[in-house]
């Protein structure tokens, strides 16, 4: 039994399901950290 | 000074329990659809991206369906944190359409022999994904967070009619080429969906189906509000700030 060749499509498909993901997930960490560091930053200004 | 209620660095128990579920769920999941199910005869192995593609659109429905929910209740109480639910919904299902989208562009390029065509459902899910994005342009468009949540409610309760219409579009239009999985369609449509693996394709699509219609997008959105908290603590202590 042979199946048609189409594993390239897959491949590329699973790139661009991984490259959202996680890019999002990238995304989310670094706006995480960008808003710890500015809380760290303006409670320090809150205090002076 | 006034004192504001500090919002804790470190994940709560529940997010990392969720978290630690969705990943082991996902990996199984692509076990599932990658190895254990069967390749299909007619279509090869690009078929087994339909246990993303499909359940993916779901995660999206079940994301907006949330910003739906949020909305009403933010109208009903003034209370942001469903403003926080709504803005999650909006971002998960914009992030899970898009993967539903392309998935659904690159599988079309071997079987239809065309990236894109614009079919009804194609159509109608690229109106849904541009209303979404436009729906987080607006939002950051205006300033006083009043009169933004007011209106991010009211745009999330009202963009869903374009889910619903991608949602059933192929079972009203006889001219589309989309196959209908689940139910039937119209009698007359040209699209069909017979998928011939040898095994294991109702247990990968099973069991794909609430992991990325449910456990991804409700633990994302999770991450998403606790993040809209911390923003939103960040601009009380800038307000205090400039008030000294």
């Amino acid at each position: 039994m042979s199946y048609p060749e189409t594993s390239s499509y897959l491949t590329l498909a699973l790139g661009v399901v991984g490259t959202l993901t996680i890019g999002y997930l990238l995304t989310l960490w670094v706006r995480f950290q960008q808003a710890h560091k500015d809380i760290e930053t303006l409670e320090k200004l809150n205090h002076d | 000074m006034t004192t504001i209620s500090p919002v804790s660095p470190a994940p709560r128990a529940g997010l990392q329990v969720m978290s630690a579920t969705t990943l082991i769920a996902v990996a199984v999941g692509l076990y599932l659809a990658l190895i254990f199910a069967g390749t299909d005869i007619d279509q090869g192995n690009i078929q087994r991206i339909f246990y993303i593609h499909m359940p993916a659109f779901f995660g999206a429905f079940t994301a907006f369906s949330a910003t739906v929910l949020g909305g009403i209740l933010y109208l009903i109480t003034r209370n942001p944190r469903w403003d926080r639910m709504a803005v999650a919904g909006v971002e998960v299902g914009l992030m899970l359409s898009l993967v539903n989208l392309l998935t659904g562009s690159i599988w079309a390029r071997p079987i239809w022999n065309t990236w894109w065509t614009w079919d009804p459902r194609l159509t109608s899910t690229a109106v849904m994904v541009l209303t979404y994005a436009a729906y987080l342009m607006l939002r950051a468009g205006i300033e006083q967070p009043e009169q933004r949540r007011r209106f991010a409610a009211v745009y999330g309760i009202l963009a869903i009619v374009t889910v619903v219409i991608t949602l059933v579009i192929i079972r009203v239009r006889d001219d589309t080429i989309h196959p209908v999985v689940v139910g039937t369609g119209s009698t007359a449509a040209e699209g069909t969906f017979d998928v011939q693996a040898t095994r294991g394709v109702t247990t990968a699509l099973l069991f794909n189906l609430p992991v990325w219609g449910l456990l991804i997008p409700i633990t994302l959105m999770m991450f998403r509000m606790r993040l809209e908290q911390l923003t939103e603590h960040v601009d009380r202590l800038k307000a205090e700030l400039m008030e000294r």
